[in-house]
């Protein structure tokens, strides 16, 4: 493979404070385009390994190189560059919820401009068309006045989708974007993912609660088990066997 | 792509002089200020002379003198024994109110109204002002400030006892006067274990602001700390007036450290 | 769990019922030797109210109404030391409230400055900065209007910060996420959750200023407390009566004013 990994993590470890380990060396590399799923029970460090990525979270130990850089220890303006290029979208949505949703989507420009011009919200006509533009792709177009939290969660969670691609983003961290939608919700948000950084060619690392969703979108499937990875391959590898491992015995507890 | 474009013309959904909004109420408050000082008559002179004054001030209050805590100590116990009894005063006269005018136990409407309007008055006249008149009812003393204290603290606390006994469940007072229990039972049983923390709370944090008015009832000549204070200034005493202000910091500091404490073990 | 739940639970209900017991009989202990300090009676009361009754119908009424136009200008002052009073406060404890807040403060020890600014100018009454700034700009409502500033900004520094620490962090992070500088997080992630409680806020500062601003006048800071204080010591009881109507009318709109526009802002 002449490809060099759009993201390659090596030992990532990540203790917190009050002495959880969260991520206990965790090693992965994602190429260019490639939509991951990763799957595992609450609790088993998947939404700390997307944190430590963008540095929400500061990881206490191993290498992340995106892109060729070793982003392990970057701070400042550096990271504010890397984070406009990593988009991430959230369980809870996170939209600012009294703002529009077209402002909403123009978040994503912020890293792209001076922290003043950001902070007046002076946004250039061609972000406003792009934002505009994507709201249409996400079927919001006609909601792009509404107040954010007006928006049913579904609807949030595509604004949330068109935030992270105003961004320009290379690489899309999505952590359990379906948690808290319905099933006719849950499946339009994963849809409109799929398609949107397909057609985009965004690399895309989705957090999954659900087994079923990760089989019919993943190009490949990581199982994560308390802080380590104890499963990579292909969505038809995935077997009850992997399934069980990874939520423990009872195989109900996989559609919670 | 391109009709999409087409749909996508209007970008803003407002005016530009709606987008604007903050930038037009900050400009009309500030303009709005500068009025307000433009017209107090402003004497420029004095107040440039105010920088020099403050320097030579902030000069004599350091080192602060503390040789005078030993005068001053009884004054501001006296302040917190008046702050003490006209919050229990008026604790006491609330606790009567609140019951007799809570809209779902009130004896009839017209003690309802009387008295909620009773304490809509006693609460907009600010305390130093009951204390002024109290003064001159009564004569000088810690008993104009007690007694201004207590009638201010009535105007809130009676509101707020009152409004505690509205928010009661219902259900609670029906089901003791069920078991056949008389009125004062009913509120014995029923109503005074529910409104308690709240009575507590409200009392406390009335100590919280009956401290501050003592420490300065002074000022109308109500006793306490506060004379101290106002004859430190007046004598340009401004060592004196150092001490004294710290003192009467740490009285409220004090009495605020105590309520927090026990509102946090009620809660 | 070496101990069974129902032991458990008896012996924090012991241990709270000891507790509650020492603190109303601390209570009671204060009460009882604050009235012995000051000498207070309960006869006071009932002895004091014929006295009280005299002075209300024979001094202070009935108000000398012709005199009302004389308070016009003093009520002016008034609205204009606490609306600049409330401006200052606004103006200087706003970026501090940003800096006192635990979930946006650059450092831990910023935050302990800024809380311990707030705490010492809040805890010192107005009336007693009215008294320090009388001294140096002299008598007037601008001694009134910097008094009434620095305690609201006390005041307003710790309210602001609380209702920011009360904001959903998840929004905040989201914004940080998209690559903001720390500037524009903090006004397109935290101001629009914070804006409502801050208009909040400062309206009840501005509710709360008027009525100390007619109470700082009674040290020379100028508006209605000044006039009232003049009308007392001159002994003129039923112009001070007017004075009274005039400070509760003022209290009783304002409050009015301000609860119509938080309604119509939030």
């Amino acid at each position: 493979m002449s490809v060099q990994p759009i993201l390659s993590v090596t030992e990532l470890k990540k203790t917190f404070p009050d002495g959880t380990r969260a991520l206990r060396g965790v090693s992965l590399d994602v190429m260019p385009g490639e939509f991951l799923v990763m799957i595992g029970s609450s609790g088993a460090g998947k939404s700390t390994f997307l944190r430590c990525i963008n540095h929400l979270f500061e990881p206490t130990g191993g290498r992340i190189v995106y892109d060729g850089t070793d982003i392990s220890t970057i701070s400042g303006a550096n990271l504010r560059r890397l984070r406009r290029e990593l988009g991430m979208i959230f369980q809870g949505y996170n939209l600012v919820k009294r703002l529009s949703t077209i402002e909403n989507v123009l978040l994503g420009r912020l890293g792209y401009m001076s922290s003043i011009s950001g902070a007046l919200g002076l946004y250039s006509k061609q972000d406003r068309e792009r934002a505009v533009e994507l709201l249409i792709r996400v079927g919001l177009g006609e909601q792009r006045f509404k107040r954010a939290d007006q928006l049913s969660g579904g609807q949030q969670q595509r604004v949330g989708i068109a935030r992270a691609i105003a961004q320009n983003a290379r690489l899309v961290l999505a952590d359990e974007p379906i948690a808290s939608l319905d099933p006719k919700a849950s499946d339009t948000v994963m849809s409109y993912l799929h398609e949107v950084t397909r057609e985009e060619n965004i690399t895309c690392i989705v957090n999954l609660h659900q087994v079923d969703y990760a089989k019919r979108f993943a190009d490949r499937i990581i199982g994560l088990k308390d802080g380590e990875i104890t499963f990579i391959g292909k969505p038809e590898e995935v077997t009850d066997e992997v399934i069980r491992d990874l939520y423990g015995e009872k195989g109900d507890q996989v559609d919670e | 792509m391109s009709d999409l474009k087409i749909v996508a013309q209007d970008l803003y959904g407002r005016s530009p002089m709606r987008r604007l909004m903050p930038l037009w109420w900050a400009l009309g408050l500030t303009a709005l200020f500068v009025v307000s000082i433009l017209g107090m008559n402003l004497n420029i002179a004095r107040i440039i002379e105010g920088g020099d004054r403050l320097v030579v001030m902030l000069g004599q209050m350091f080192p602060p003198d503390f040789s005078i805590l030993g005068r001053i100590i009884g004054p501001a116990i006296e302040t917190l024994y008046v702050a003490i009894l006209g919050t229990f005063l008026g604790v006491v006269f609330s606790i009567v109110i609140g019951v007799l005018a809570a809209h779902n136990i009130t004896p009839h409407v017209t003690v309802e109204i009387a008295l909620k309007g009773f304490s809509a008055f006693t609460r907009a006249v600010p305390a130093l002002i009951w204390a002024l008149l109290f003064i001159v009812a009564v004569g000088l003393g810690p008993l104009p400030g007690i007694l201004a204290l207590a009638v201010n603290s009535i105007g809130m606390l009676g509101k707020v006892f009152a409004e505690s006994i509205e928010e009661i469940d219902k259900g609670q007072i029906e089901a003791v006067a069920a078991t056949g229990a008389t009125p004062l039972q009913i509120i014995s049983k029923a109503i005074i274990p529910s409104v308690t923390p709240a009575l507590v709370s409200w009392s406390l944090f009335r100590l919280d602001i009956n401290i501050r008015y003592s420490a300065v009832l002074g000022v109308v000549g109500a006793g306490g700390i506060g004379i101290e204070l106002v004859r430190s200034t007046r004598m340009l005493a401004f060592d004196e007036t150092l001490t004294i202000t710290l003192l009467i910091f740490v009285m409220v500091w004090a009495v605020e450290y105590v309520n927090n404490k026990i509102r946090a073990f009620i809660r | 769990m070496s101990e069974g739940v129902l032991e458990y639970t008896r012996k924090n209900l012991i241990r709270r019922r000891r507790i509650a017991r020492l603190i109303i009989f601390g209570f009671t202990v204060a009460v009882l030797v604050s009235a012995h300090g000051t000498g207070f009676r309960i006869r006071d009361l009932y002895r004091g109210i014929p006295n009280i009754i005299q002075f209300l119908t024979e001094d202070l009424l009935p108000p000398r109404f012709s005199v009302w136009r004389r308070f016009l200008g003093p009520t002016m002052e008034t609205i204009a030391m606490s609306y600049a009073g409330t401006f200052l406060s606004v103006v200087f404890a706003a970026p501090l409230g940003f800096l006192a807040a635990r979930n946006v403060s650059p450092s831990p020890v910023v935050m302990q400055v800024a809380r311990a600014i707030a705490v010492f100018m809040r805890t010192i009454p107005p009336i007693v900065w009215a008294l320090l700034l009388v001294s140096i700009v002299g008598i007037g409502p601008f001694a009134g209007t910097i008094a009434l500033g620095l305690s609201g900004a006390g005041m307003l520094i710790k309210s602001y910060a609380d209702s920011i620490e009360d904001i959903d962090a998840g929004q905040i992070e989201a914004v940080r996420a998209t690559g903001a500088g720390t500037f524009a997080v903090m006004m397109k992630g935290v101001v629009p959750q914070f804006s409502p409680s801050f208009v909040s806020w400062s309206l009840y500062r501005f509710d709360l200023n008027i009525r100390s601003a007619a109470v700082v006048g009674l040290v020379g800071a100028g508006g209605l407390g000044f006039s009232l204080s003049t009308a007392v010591r001159l002994f003129r009881y039923q112009e001070a009566a007017v004075a009274i109507l005039w400070i509760l009318g003022l209290i009783l709109a304002i409050e009015f004013v301000t609860a119509k526009l938080r309604g119509h802002l939030i």
